[in-house]
């Protein structure tokens, strides 16, 4: 009878050790292909928006807490719309755009959603015309070597969707509404619409693409809209500074906080660096969890092949007296473990890929795909574990004498 | 009878006309003091410098201090004092914005309309200055607060030729409707300090033009052979960063370099 055979028949006869120690194994690689999935995506995310908001900064009222950047403006707190115009005015280095907002929660057709309030472009760069010609006081090309000073689009043309990449918009009427592509869907608007919120009446100039983020869930209009309709006053949730790159985001902090010192200059580093912090302690446990699951799951095979030893004196006792060497037995208890840490390893990788798609977007907000690298790591180290847990039990297999198998009645 | 009754309703119309005209509500026909002051500044051909304020506290007494001195010994600006909180100044707090800005605050008008400058909670006397700029200035800062490009051309003694490359980008369809051109002679003395802030040399022998952009940008100067490619190149390269080698703008521009000469 072939090795194999033998191998495969062994394990159908007794199922229930093998799902034991399936189990054992495949627990072990779940844990560590879920966590490092998650962690490893939401590090990629992080990346992401360093790459294309790494220079920005955010002003925020005093003691509020950011734990993500793009709801900055929804914490309730507001600031006097007068820093904006502080800030134009100033014409710091380094500062590309301003975006200051100011969020409210309003209905459309019973539907309860989210209005924000922005400033378009081309407001702030009219106050920043008021202090004339910059290159006549503040030549071109400033102590920091950064940042001429961006021009206007004269052309006419306007990216209506400028809002979902750079997170501004050139013009936008008092009556004008920008639809996040989620509630577009939603409320079955699209450009052209006309909606009713807090009393007035909006057309919808254009609808976001996708950006992954709370803003698709939004509808944005002009900033002063909103100040009126909600009766707020001139105040705003939030003021996004775009800077034109990270070396002058760096000195620009310091700028910050001295023309505003009654709010709170945060980093988009500063923003991250929980997250990151927190992926980098989940990813430390995984393998911390992973370990000590393996060596669980290696001791319950250990248990198990033992249990299998035992039970199967005669017919080892057997097979050695028709010819079998003390090296086919050997293989016969190790090609079984192969196979255990095979199965438990790929079930184990299955298993904890499905639960990180299901849980990356719930926990942390970013899609999982599947990441093969994690399966050979668990197919590999579980065969590893269940080999070695398996070694010993098989040479005392190996090692069993026919005659006192046949002896013991 | 139908004569009658036609001119009794040609009557009656002419009387409710009359009425209408003559008997309108104050509020609509009258000026603000604001209004009234920045009228007669503009009239006067004065720079009206708008000193906003919501209460009468120390720091906008220390402000009209400056301002009022400032004004003083000058014959060609004008002290508009303001409350925003006065509901007969509603238009001008509105037109300026004036309720969203840091108070007290100054905003130097020129007589044209261009904002030549504003001051937030502190004023010196040399933001005063720099705030009365020269004609042509005021020209520019109009034209470029109206979202248009402006190409300032300085003319040599003798000569107002605009240069053909000058002409021909402002005649292409593009820009023929977001262009305004300022022409000034290199010696005018009422420009000097603009030619000089523009490191233009009164003495030029050929016309040089200054090309910028909003809000306020230049994007270069040249001479008389600038054709409307450089113009146009120098243009869509605009608002890039220049040598820092980090910027994300420099590692994605691609235009071609201005050509500059005096």
């Amino acid at each position: 009878m072939k090795l194999r055979n033998l191998i495969w028949k062994e394990l159908w006869q007794r199922p229930t050790s093998l799902m034991t120690s399936l189990a054992a194994v495949a627990l072990g690689v779940t844990a560590l292909v879920a966590i490092q999935s998650i962690t490893v995506f939401s590090e990629k995310k992080i990346a992401g928006d360093m790459r294309s908001l790494g220079a920005n900064v955010l002003v925020l009222p005093p003691g509020v807490t950011l734990q993500d950047y793009y709801s900055a403006d929804m914490h309730g707190q507001t600031m006097p719309e007068e820093y904006v115009t502080q800030l134009a005015l100033a014409r710091m280095a380094g500062v590309e755009n301003l975006a200051p907002k100011l969020c409210v929660a309003a209905e459309v057709n019973s539907i309860p959603v989210t209005l924000t309030g922005i400033l378009p472009r081309s407001e702030f760069e009219a106050k920043s015309a008021w202090q004339g010609m910059s290159f006549l006081s503040n030549p071109v090309g400033t102590d920091r070597g950064c940042c001429t000073k961006p021009v206007t689009d004269t052309s006419g043309e306007t990216d209506l969707t400028s809002l979902a990449t750079q997170r501004t918009v050139q013009d936008l009427g008092r009556n004008e509404l920008i639809l996040g592509a989620d509630i577009a869907v939603q409320l079955g608007a699209g450009a052209g619409a006309e909606l009713s919120l807090l009393g007035e009446s909006f057309q919808v100039l254009t609808v976001l693409p996708p950006t992954g983020t709370i803003d698709d869930g939004r509808l944005f209009t002009h900033l002063h809209s909103v100040q009126r309709l909600s009766d707020s006053g001139p105040v705003v949730n939030v003021i996004e500074i775009m800077a034109c790159c990270e070396d002058a985001a760096g000195s620009l902090i310091t700028d910050l906080s001295q023309e505003l010192p009654d709010t709170r200059i945060v980093t988009i580093a500063q923003v991250v660096e929980a997250q990151v912090a927190v992926n980098g302690l989940m990813s430390r446990l995984s393998w911390v969890f992973f370990g000590i699951l393996l060596l669980v799951a290696g001791a319950s095979i250990a248990s198990v092949m033992y249990a299998n030893v035992a039970e199967r004196r005669r017919e080892i006792g057997t097979l050695m007296a028709l010819g079998a060497s003390p090296g086919y037995v050997t293989k016969m208890f190790l090609g079984k473990a192969i196979i255990l840490g095979i199965a438990g390893g790929g079930l184990g990788f299955v298993a904890g890929t499905v639960l990180a798609m299901v849980l990356g977007p719930q926990l942390v907000g970013v899609s999982v795909l599947p990441m093969p690298y994690l399966c050979g790591v668990g197919v590999a180290t579980a065969t590893l574990i269940a080999v070695g847990a398996s070694y010993l039990p098989a040479r005392r297999a190996s090692r069993l004498d026919p005659c006192l198998c046949f002896n013991e009645g | 009878m139908a004569v009658i009754g036609r001119r009794g309703r040609a009557t009656t119309l002419t009387l409710a006309l009359a009425a209408v005209f003559f008997f309108q509500p104050s509020e609509v026909l009258a000026e603000s003091a604001g209004q009234s002051s920045l009228a007669t500044a503009t009239r006067q051909q004065k720079f009206a410098f708008i000193l906003f304020y919501r209460t009468n506290n120390a720091a906008t007494q220390a402000m009209y201090k400056v301002l009022h001195a400032e004004v003083e010994r000058r014959d060609n600006a004008a002290l508009v004092p303001l409350n925003i909180t006065d509901a007969q100044e509603r238009e001008i707090v509105e037109q300026y914005d004036a309720s969203r800005t840091p108070m007290p605050a100054v905003m130097a008008v020129a007589p044209n309309g261009a904002i030549t400058g504003v001051f937030a909670q502190k004023l010196l006397p040399a933001h005063v200055e720099s705030a009365i700029v020269t004609p042509a200035q005021t020209q520019c800062m109009r034209a470029l607060q109206d979202k248009k490009l402006v190409l300032l051309c300085v003319h040599p003694a003798g000569s107002r030729k605009v240069p053909v490359g000058v002409q021909q980008f402002r005649s292409d369809s593009l820009n023929v409707n977001r262009t305004h051109l300022v022409s000034i002679q290199a010696g005018d003395p009422a420009e000097v300090k603009f030619l000089q802030q523009l490191k233009v040399r009164s003495d030029i022998s050929t016309a040089v033009t200054a090309f910028m952009a909003p809000p306020g940008v230049l994007l270069g100067t040249y001479n008389d052979k600038v054709t409307p490619t450089i113009l146009m190149n120098r243009l869509a390269a605009a608002g890039q960063c220049c040598a820092d080698p980090n910027c994300k703008h420099r590692q994605a521009a691609s235009a071609a370099r201005p050509t500059t000469r005096r």
